[in-house]
């Protein structure tokens, strides 16, 4: 059986049930690389000019770590999800920049993904995906239905249980993920509401942001992620700060974070990393929104290759306090 | 006499404070960590100790600075704060009216945006040390002199030299084509001192709302360019502190002083003994995962106090349960 | 209203004429200069590039001169610059700047997207009129464009140093000043002949550079710290095929064979990055792939935190087709002195090269 490697990094938190749907129909097994660890990150980041961001040095290290285990790995290129809202360069460059930087590498089966172009272009993208395991098109268009059935019910699971991306995969498939008590919803969570905003591959990648929600969960605040939030919700929120989106994956930041500094969260943090083009413009819309409102607290977190634990514990420290202070002060007044 | 006991360990120094039943300060201590923060806390205590009143109480200790976790489990802390939230506390209690606070240590630098007594935003140096301390240390030491000699010099400065560079080492290099180039020593120091305001602004104070009173406190304020050169660029009187290099201890001392009086629960404090036992440190490489973590470990009598240092909670739990 | 618009390279020049033509009430702010920079670095998000911090610098000097409406490229598509000037707008709203910044599409409308603004900021000029006022300003740009090719040939084989910078800085101001086509055209024939006239080294070969990478730190002297300049100090001769003519997409208006060109870097490209990343990525890569041959080295000059150069700085070094590439990361933080000591390296290193290639011919 042909194998399909899948790393565990950037988009796999997006479309994971879908692309393991679209491979399995076609009768591939598919392989997923292990939680992100300090050897992924390093191997990864080795190959790479130092310029190059946190997220895309995880990728790589995940692709390293699927070299000798798969016949394929699958990097799509995907340029734009709606029309005229595209991708950051990087996504764009990745097929060919994994390539150049790891010549090991097995076949990378790329398919531009671009919405702005004819439909049938499309269509022949994912055809000549599909090519690599099947002649016949009818298999081939069984397979994308299938898979986009899958992505469909994936994101109602979500936003409909108030389920994070590595729990809702969990449902699904039935596999465990990295740690799953890190995820379980806190009964306990008596000092309020928390938010985080950001990209799923640094939400939910423990490596990466030192354990955030687990932590705020025992600092006893419960935890709201961007996919609790309807396609619809976020949309409204980032038309509301920016006027129509840029960025194809803007919701989780601008739309997220507007809506929960309006309602729903005591707190919001963003969670960027180092050198991100899009995230460092994104994040600051967020600042400008929150200093504007005054209403809710946020903090934007900012890691990279060497953050040290220390510091984001400390900062998380101190933005706890000083909602938990200011909550302290404003009983007071009242009585 | 009630006595509440504020301890700061940092990177660079650790700084310990007591104050009275009416938060007065009755003494404090300003040391050198020199990389052994468990030997400074010890000899800290027995010091401190010395400088107390007779009939001192120790009714609350607090402890906080990058090594507080450390400090707090040797003295037996009642409270372990982050230093965000005890130097916004201290500068509150002498400056109630205070807006924004500049901290700069040695190897960490802070501001934090108070309006109404309440923090609203904070930042802290990210990946950078440029904007801190070290940046001046360093370049004192590469000029043979002392940071003292260095901070009196700069203010002797008539004319402006421009140093670029935010990071360490470009600014070295561009010092000493300043230099080489003939300026006079006075000048290039100031412009260090600007350098170093600069790069505080553009890193820990990009996007942070600065309004007057601007109190600044940490180490750093000792040196008086560098409190020059942030009213210049600032535009406006800054405050220092009479206590500034120890406002971080003070915070704590505060915070377990309100802390012991809403609780009402008897203080948790080993007592000044604790500067006599011998505490020994270990480590090891925790192999239950590929991420091989440094597990660093605390113990007195070969009993296990505490473990630091893994990217999951694995051994923390271990102790605790 | 006020129009101001920020800097890039001499492009306030071709915008000047246009402008005075249509008589639009306008302000051209100070050329960069460090306060620009750092007034642009001080409200500057972290982590965004010199392009942004510069061009943010030239809109609050142009604010603080009394300008209202700011002119700023964008578009989808390409990078992040899209997303610059909403973000600008609102620094410069939160400084207490009344100003709006009007987005010009460059990615997509291209030509028709800068007619339309202007268009609407001279309030409604009819049509002849606007296209004769910009056909005007294109012929102030082309002329621009055609002398600094004769000064990039100059530079390395003049016998005093700096007289073709010196004369050029005259033909700036000499374009600027032009009136009517019959003054640009004697401007332009003049100073080329002045420029032929200087005493040269005949017999010195230069070694020939290109010089790649993100357009905006291409095309601004101030951005890039002169690189151009101080490579024809060095005695190297500079070849781009980046203008600002080109790069503002007049290209097929002015030189109908600048298309191709683009086409024929892509196609170079594509065995090592198959589609556009936005930006100036794709032709990076494909003009090292181009000119392997032509050339003795580029220079590839990207912003720090660039995107799309950050994807070409991992690819470039991995084509077949080999060169000496010296990657130059320009924001605030390069020194020139640094900067110098790189570049004298760089160019001992090609001539070194240049003569064992030669000594192997042999």
């Amino acid at each position: 059986m042909i194998k399909v490697g899948i790393p565990r990094a950037l988009l796999y938190y997006q479309y994971y049930p879908m692309w393991k749907t679209f491979f399995e129909e076609l009768g591939a097994e598919v392989v997923i690389s292990p939680p992100t660890t300090q050897i992924m990150l390093s191997s990864g980041s080795s190959r790479v000019v130092a310029e190059t961001c946190l997220p895309v040095k995880v990728f790589l290290g995940h692709v390293l770590s699927l070299v000798g285990k798969c016949d394929y790995i699958f990097i799509p290129a995907i340029r734009s999800v709606k029309k005229k809202v595209y991708n950051c360069s990087k996504f764009l460059g990745l097929p060919d920049m994994t390539k150049a930087v790891i010549p090991e590498s097995p076949s990378i089966l790329d398919i531009d993904i671009d919405v702005n172009k004819r439909k049938r272009d499309l269509y022949q993208a994912i055809y000549q995906l599909g090519r690599h395991f099947t002649w016949n098109p009818f298999k081939v268009r069984q397979a994308s239905i299938a898979a986009w059935q899958a992505h469909l019910s994936y994101i109602q699971l979500m936003s409909s249980h108030r389920l994070t991306p590595p729990q809702a995969i969990e449902r699904i498939s039935g596999t465990l993920e990295a740690n799953p008590k890190a995820y379980s919803t806190h009964s306990t969570s008596t000092q309020g509401v928390i938010a985080i905003i950001g990209h799923p591959y640094l939400l939910y990648d423990e490596h990466v942001n030192h354990r955030l929600i687990h932590r705020l969960e025992r600092f006893g605040y419960k935890v709201l992620t961007p996919e609790m939030l309807t396609t619809e919700g976020l949309e409204s929120a980032t038309a509301r700060l920016v006027g129509s989106a840029y960025w194809t994956y803007e919701g989780e930041i601008v739309g997220a974070g507007g809506h929960y500094l309006e309602n729903g969260a005591d707190g919001v943090i963003g969670i960027m990393t180092f050198g991100c083009g899009p995230d460092s413009l994104m994040m600051d819309m967020v600042r400008r929104h929150a200093a504007r409102l005054r209403a809710t607290a946020f903090m934007s977190l900012t890691v990279e290759e060497h953050t040290a634990e220390a510091g984001v514990v400390t900062r998380l420290e101190a933005f706890v306090d000083m909602i938990q202070r200011k909550r302290r002060r404003q009983v007071k007044v009242c009585v | 006499m009630e006595v509440y006991l504020g301890i700061d360990v940092g990177s660079v120094t650790t700084k310990l404070v007591a104050l009275d039943g009416s938060n007065e300060l009755v003494t404090y201590l300003y040391l050198l960590t020199q990389g052994k923060p468990i030997k400074m806390v010890q000899q800290g205590l027995k010091q401190i100790k010395q400088q107390l009143p007779k009939d001192a109480d120790i009714c609350g200790v607090a402890t906080t600075g990058s090594a507080r976790y450390l400090a707090g489990v040797i003295v037996g802390a009642d409270l372990v704060k982050n230093e965000i939230t005890s130097h916004a506390v201290a500068a509150l209690q002498y400056i109630p009216e205070v807006q924004t606070i500049i901290e700069i240590g040695g190897q960490d630098s802070k501001i934090i945006i108070v309006r109404e007594g309440i923090v609203i935003d904070f930042g802290m140096n990210t990946v950078c040390a440029a904007g801190t301390g070290s940046f001046l240390d360093h370049q004192a030491l590469r000029l043979d002199m002392s940071i003292e000699e260095f901070a009196q010099r700069a203010l002797g400065s008539r004319a402006t030299v421009r140093i670029a560079g935010r990071c360490t080492v470009f600014a070295e290099s561009d010092m000493i084509h300043k230099q080489q180039m003939g300026h006079r020593i006075e000048d290039i120091l100031y412009g260090l001192c600007q350098a170093l305001v600069r790069n505080y602004l553009n890193n820990v104070g990009l996007g942070k709302d600065i309004q007057p009173p601007v109190v600044f406190q940490g180490g750093v304020a000792f040196n008086q360019g560098i409190v020059k050169a942030l009213q210049e660029e600032l535009n406006t009187e800054i405050i220092v502190p009479s206590h500034h290099e120890v406002m971080g201890a003070i915070g704590a001392a505060l915070l377990v002083h309100e802390e012991m009086v809403r609780n009402n629960n008897g203080s948790k404090f080993k007592g000044f003994g604790v500067s006599e036992v011998k505490y020994h440190t270990s480590s090891f490489e925790c192999k239950t995962c590929p991420n091989l973590c440094e597990i660093a470990q605390l113990s007195l009598n070969g009993q296990v106090l505490a473990r630091w240092g893994g990217r999951c909670d694995l051994w923390e739990r271990s102790l605790s349960s | 209203m006020r129009l101001g618009i920020p800097h890039m390279g001499n492009l306030y020049i071709p915008f000047k004429a246009l402008f005075q033509r249509l008589g639009i009430d306008y302000i051209i702010p100070p050329v960069n200069n460090q306060r620009t920079l750092s007034l642009g670095v001080r409200y500057s998000p972290e982590g965004l590039c010199i392009p942004f911090k510069l061009t943010l610098g030239n809109m609050i000097e142009a604010a603080e001169l009394g300008a209202d409406t700011l002119l700023m490229a964008g578009g989808t598509g390409i990078c992040r610059l899209g997303y610059y000037a909403n973000t600008q707008e609102q620094i410069l709203h939160d400084l207490g700047y009344e100003v709006e910044v009007v987005q010009v599409g460059v990615s997509e409308r291209k030509l028709f997207g800068l007619l339309e603004v202007i268009k609407r900021l001279s309030n409604n000029a009819p049509w002849p009129k606007i296209i004769s006022a910009f056909r005007f300003g294109l012929a102030k740009l082309n002329a621009l464009d055609k002398i600094e090719r004769v000064v990039q040939r100059v530079r390395p084989v003049e016998r005093i140093k700096g007289t073709a910078n010196r004369l050029f800085a005259k033909a700036i101001n000499a374009i600027d000043r032009a009136d009517d086509y019959d003054t640009l055209k004697k401007v332009q024939i003049d100073y080329i002949d002045q420029l032929n006239q200087i005493d040269k080294d005949t017999q010195y070969k230069p070694l020939v550079v290109g010089i790649t990478g993100e357009f905006y730190v291409v095309l601004e002297p101030f951005s890039n710290l002169d690189v151009e300049s101080e490579l024809g100090k060095l005695g190297v001769e500079v070849r781009r095929s980046t203008f600002v003519s080109e790069w503002a997409k007049f290209s097929w208006f002015l030189n109908p064979l600048g298309i191709n060109e683009k086409d024929r870097i892509h196609k170079a490209a594509l065995p090592y990055l198959k589609r556009d990343i936005g930006g100036d990525g794709w032709e990076s890569v494909g003009e090292k792939v181009l000119h392997a041959k032509e050339y003795d080295g580029i220079i590839h000059l990207a912003p720090f935190t660039c995107m799309p150069e950050i994807v070409a700085q991992n690819i470039m070094p991995t084509t077949k087709e080999k060169i000496p590439v010296l990657t130059i990361l320009c924001d605030e933080q390069i020194a020139k002195p640094g900067m110098l000591t790189r570049l004298e390296a760089f160019v001992d290193l090609l001539e070194r090269r240049r003569r064992t290639y030669n000594n192997d011919r042999q």
